[in-house]
């Protein structure tokens, strides 16, 4: 007979091979959930660094501090006569006006995927588009000045343009969302 | 005896079903493989982020296009194939940025990329409240019309989203294959 064997028989002692044969099986209990918890953190940190998730919602005419610089919604207009735009029937033109005091000048690191966006009372989200419009030459939008070389103390003036379904002119209000900030996200009051 | 002979049996056993397990086991493209949409022409098919619909098909032997001020035309040794489809987004601004053409052979044509930019033409941006018709554009050996799915995705490659795969009308052929509707030249700047 072995030396296993006899520690097999024996109910009193359960010998070496048996105690680390339990002790392996309680150590799985722990290893399984931690290697799913490590596997999945990568996926969920980014996840969550990489989506507008949790609303923070914001006054207009009011600073707000976002990305390390002072964010004010100033004005969010649209226009009337839209003869002169090559825009779709039944839609309308939004532009969304900000003031932005830059704090932490590292624009390209602070703001990172700066997106500027419209959402409506049910949820609906809209994202920048491009409008030929004397309104909107020379403007600068958020992603323009992360490399505009803006410095600490120097106040920027940001436009971004949106087209949006007339129906959802009434209840639209601006959003802002910076990579320094993901999961957060401002979400302005209309005013 | 009896007990070698058990022991042989359970390795071999154990051998079939590890053969097995291993010759079944999807790959990693197939676990994360975009999730298809079944439907045909009459439908407007629903994805995560948009919703497609096919409007015309239309084969022509070449395209008529003014590009920058110029005309040009393409010619192709097979047939154009140009597919008029409506998009929508569904809750935000999104793109369909790829379309595929599954001929009945298994062979996949992507569209084409032989123009300059134009905003309908792929990839179409869509937001919500604002559909619009885009084109896709593909050149074919004329054997791979009949029977074909269009397959519409958010991009090239979209791991574990849904993308949208329409099974095509049947085409009139003649007797050598070729779409009987063909034609001689089409003006893609003409609205479809």
């Amino acid at each position: 007979m072995s030396v296993s064997d006899a520690a097999a028989l024996d109910p009193q002692d359960g010998g070496p091979e048996r105690k680390w044969r339990r002790r392996a099986l309680w150590g799985l209990v722990i290893l399984l959930p931690a290697a799913i918890l490590e596997m999945g953190y990568q996926q969920t940190s980014f996840y969550l660094q990489n989506n507008d998730l949790v609303a923070r919602d914001a006054e207009p005419l009011t600073d707000v501090h976002f990305g390390g610089s002072d964010w004010r919604l100033e004005n969010m207009q649209t226009m009337k006569d839209t003869s002169s735009l090559r825009i779709p029937r039944d839609s309308a033109p939004v532009f969304v006006d900000f003031t932005v005091k830059i704090g932490d000048a590292d624009l390209e690191q602070a703001w990172l995927g700066c997106k500027i966006g419209l959402v409506d009372e049910s949820g609906r989200s809209w994202l920048p588009s491009y409008v030929r419009n004397s309104r909107v030459d020379d403007m600068a939008t958020c992603n323009s000045t992360v490399f505009s070389g803006a410095k600490t103390g120097d106040t920027v003036k940001i436009r971004e343009t949106f087209v949006i379904p007339k129906d959802a002119l009434e209840t639209v209000v601006p959003t802002v969302g910076l990579g320094s900030e993901r999961p957060y996200y401002l979400r302005f009051k209309r005013s | 005896m009896m007990r070698w002979v058990f022991n042989v049996a359970a390795l071999g056993a154990a051998a079939v079903v590890c053969y097995g397990m291993q010759s079944s086991k999807p790959r990693y493209k197939n676990l994360i493989a975009p999730i298809p949409v079944h439907g045909s022409m009459v439908d407007k098919v629903e994805t995560r982020l948009f919703d497609v619909h096919i409007g015309k098909v239309v084969f022509a032997r070449e395209l008529k296009v003014t590009e920058f001020g110029k005309q040009k035309t393409l010619t192709t040794d097979g047939l154009w194939a140009v597919v008029a489809a409506d998009v929508a987004a569904r809750d935000r601004t999104t793109r369909v940025g790829a379309a595929t053409w599954l001929g009945p052979t298994g062979l996949r044509f992507h569209q084409t990329e032989r123009f300059s930019s134009r905003s309908d033409l792929p990839p179409i941006s869509v937001s919500p409240g604002l559909p619009q018709r885009g084109l896709f554009l593909f050149e074919l050996p004329p054997g791979e019309v009949e029977g074909a799915t269009l397959v519409f995705s958010h991009t090239v490659f979209s791991a574990l989203d849904s993308q949208a795969n329409i099974a095509l009308d049947r085409v009139p052929l003649d007797s050598d294959g070729t779409p009987l509707s063909v034609v001689d030249v089409y003006d893609l700047d003409r609205p479809i």
